[in-house]
């Protein structure tokens, strides 16, 4: 719980950062809907990587887990 | 605000219409007029294959398959010329005619080249935990070059060499489509090879024999697949939306070019003469002038420059909508190629929103590997570095292996050293991108000021406008030529 809301406050930052709105649900599309875009996935995974460990050189890595708060969330859970 | 085009997508009677059979039937009619207004022939075809997936949309895969093996066959994406023009000039084009015939050559082209892309992809599924196929995509692009060094290098003969050349050829224009197939490999809901065929080169890429897919692969297409009729509904209203925009713009393209070139305007059947316009020189013009010794003035330098390139922006936004708009009609909510890229920002913004499936595909196939495999202690070396692979070393590779009659024509190292001058375009590109994405990492976008709305662009587009001069497609001119008309752009030089 702790770390989906950690990553809904950065997800969020960066949508703010970008000038779309921010009020996405844990479901809502953010990749495939064009609220974010490849290079913010990149943000997502350094984050990942400093904040929770993720090593995505160890795992396998599918830009499509970066589609929604809630698969984010289930990589690091 | 003026809307041009109206929001159909969000009027709630528009969009409980369409989910009807009389309102589907309407959205393909409107659809095919546009398309006719579009100038394309091909209009009947398309309408007929978006009917049968608006009223099937449980058989949209079966149809997308067939309707792009049908488009394969009827209109042809790849350089059949170049191929031809190697048999006359090795002697065997008599040969193949008489034998063979030349459908019946392509058609035996193509099929070896599907079943090499079939059996690549099983042998990247079967063996994807050891080398070299745990790491697909390098193996995929290592063995291309490796076949065009063969061809260029072994003394085969006549009729091997023109077969295997055009086997590359038609491979060259899959290679991409092949590459998003194996990064849906690790993909638990990955689409049987069958289908994915698919979108290999799909029909709504009618308009280009661009090798770059459309919109990307395999998993983008499941994730933005309309799943209900009134997904279906919304997504073909956007697509209908999407192609009467184009259809504006071609006519500003239309106009544009008549006021800034040549005084006339042609609409479809219909031409009438200005009483002025601006009768600026063509890039092209300007270019031989300054290749010539006696250059234009500095200001129509700049002209003829910019004109280009606002041009070349006009153009690619048409020819992107063009095709995200069948893409839409037929059942995928495919973001726009080109989204409003006079409002970027920044130079890493341009990027994204100039040609977005070209810059998606560098991503995923240079960017995110080399991101996350390399210099992951110096954060901000590492975003630099894997910009580069992505921006530098795979645009210039993209388009090295795109160009493939320069390396029928010259050999593979001749064709290297005449991409000097691309090389130093992207090597330009990746390391602007890399340092603008550093330079605004963590800060927020600023678009209210004056400063934001008018300043950041116009120095984004006038960076992007001078590096066009780069990205010219001869390839024989050296490298200084282009530097000396970038000299002639500054006054009293």
């Amino acid at each position: 719980m702790e770390s989906r809301q950690s990553i809904r406050e950065f997800i969020t930052g960066l949508l703010e950062m970008k000038g779309e709105r921010s009020d996405v649900s844990d479901t809502e599309p953010l990749l495939s809907a064009g609220l974010l875009d490849s290079l913010d996935v990149m943000q997502t995974v350094l984050f990942l990587e400093e904040n929770f460990g993720v090593d995505f050189s160890v795992r396998p890595f599918n830009p499509d887990d970066f589609d929604c708060i809630e698969s984010i969330n289930r990589m690091v859970e | 605000m003026i809307t041009l085009v109206p929001p159909l997508d969000r009027f709630e009677r528009v969009v409980t219409f369409s989910q009807t059979v009389a309102g589907r039937v309407v959205l393909i009619a409107v659809f095919a007029a546009g398309l006719a207004l579009h100038g394309r022939s091909w209009w009947p075809e398309v309408s007929v294959l978006l009917l049968l997936m608006s009223f099937l949309p449980d058989y949209r895969r079966q149809l997308l398959l067939a309707g792009t093996m049908y488009w394969l066959w009827q209109h042809t994406p790849f350089n059949w010329s170049l191929i031809m023009s190697l048999a006359r000039n090795e002697g065997v084009a008599a040969n193949i005619g008489n034998s063979l015939g030349w459908p019946l050559f392509q058609v035996l082209v193509v099929a070896s080249v599907l079943v090499f892309c079939a059996i690549f992809y099983s042998a990247a599924v079967r063996w994807r935990n050891t080398a070299p196929m745990n790491r697909p995509l390098r193996t995929l692009l290592f063995s291309y070059v490796g076949l065009l060094a063969l061809a260029t290098c072994l003394p085969l003969p006549s009729l091997m060499e023109v077969t295997l050349w055009a086997f590359l050829v038609v491979l060259g224009r899959y290679i991409w489509f092949l590459a998003y197939s194996l990064l849906d490999i690790p993909s638990d809901a990955r689409s049987p090879f069958i289908l994915q065929l698919g979108h290999y080169h799909p029909f709504w890429m009618a308009t280009t024999t661009s090798p770059v897919p459309f919109p990307k692969g395999a998993v983008y297409l499941r994730k933005i697949e309309a799943k209900d009729p009134s997904e279906l509904a919304v997504t073909q209203l956007k697509g209908v939306k999407l192609l009467y925009w184009a259809v504006l713009l071609m006519i500003a393209q239309t106009v544009s070019l008549g006021l800034i070139y040549t005084g006339t305007i042609r609409f479809w059947d219909w031409s009438f003469t200005l009483p002025f316009f601006l009768a600026a020189p063509r890039f092209g013009e300007v270019f031989g002038s300054s290749i010539a010794g006696t250059p234009a003035d500095w200001y129509l330098n700049w002209l003829a420059l910019a004109t280009r390139f606002l041009l070349d922006l006009l153009n690619i936004s048409i020819w992107g909508h063009m095709m995200i708009a069948v893409c839409r009609m037929a059942g995928f909510r495919a973001l726009r190629n080109t989204y409003r890229p006079l409002r970027s920002a920044t130079i890493a913004e341009f990027w994204n929103r100039y040609y977005y499936y070209f810059k998606e595909l560098l991503v995923e196939c240079f960017f995110y590997p080399t991101f996350l495999r390399y210099f992951k202690r110096w954060p901000r070396f590492r975003l630099v570095f894997a910009t580069m692979a992505a921006a530098g070393f795979g645009n210039v590779l993209y388009h090295f292996l795109r160009d493939s009659s320069y390396i029928a024509r010259l050999g593979l190292w001749d064709a290297f050293l005449s991409f000097n001058v691309y090389l130093f375009y992207g090597a330009l590109l990746g390391a602007a991108i890399g340092l603008s994405q550093l330079r605004h990492r963590n800060r927020r976008i600023d678009r209210t000021s004056l400063r934001a709305r008018v300043l950041a662009p116009f120095s984004v587009l006038a960076f992007y406008c001078v590096l066009s001069i780069f990205d010219g497609p001869d390839r024989s001119l050296p490298a200084i030529e282009y530097f000396c008309f970038v000299m002639h752009l500054v006054p009293g030089l």
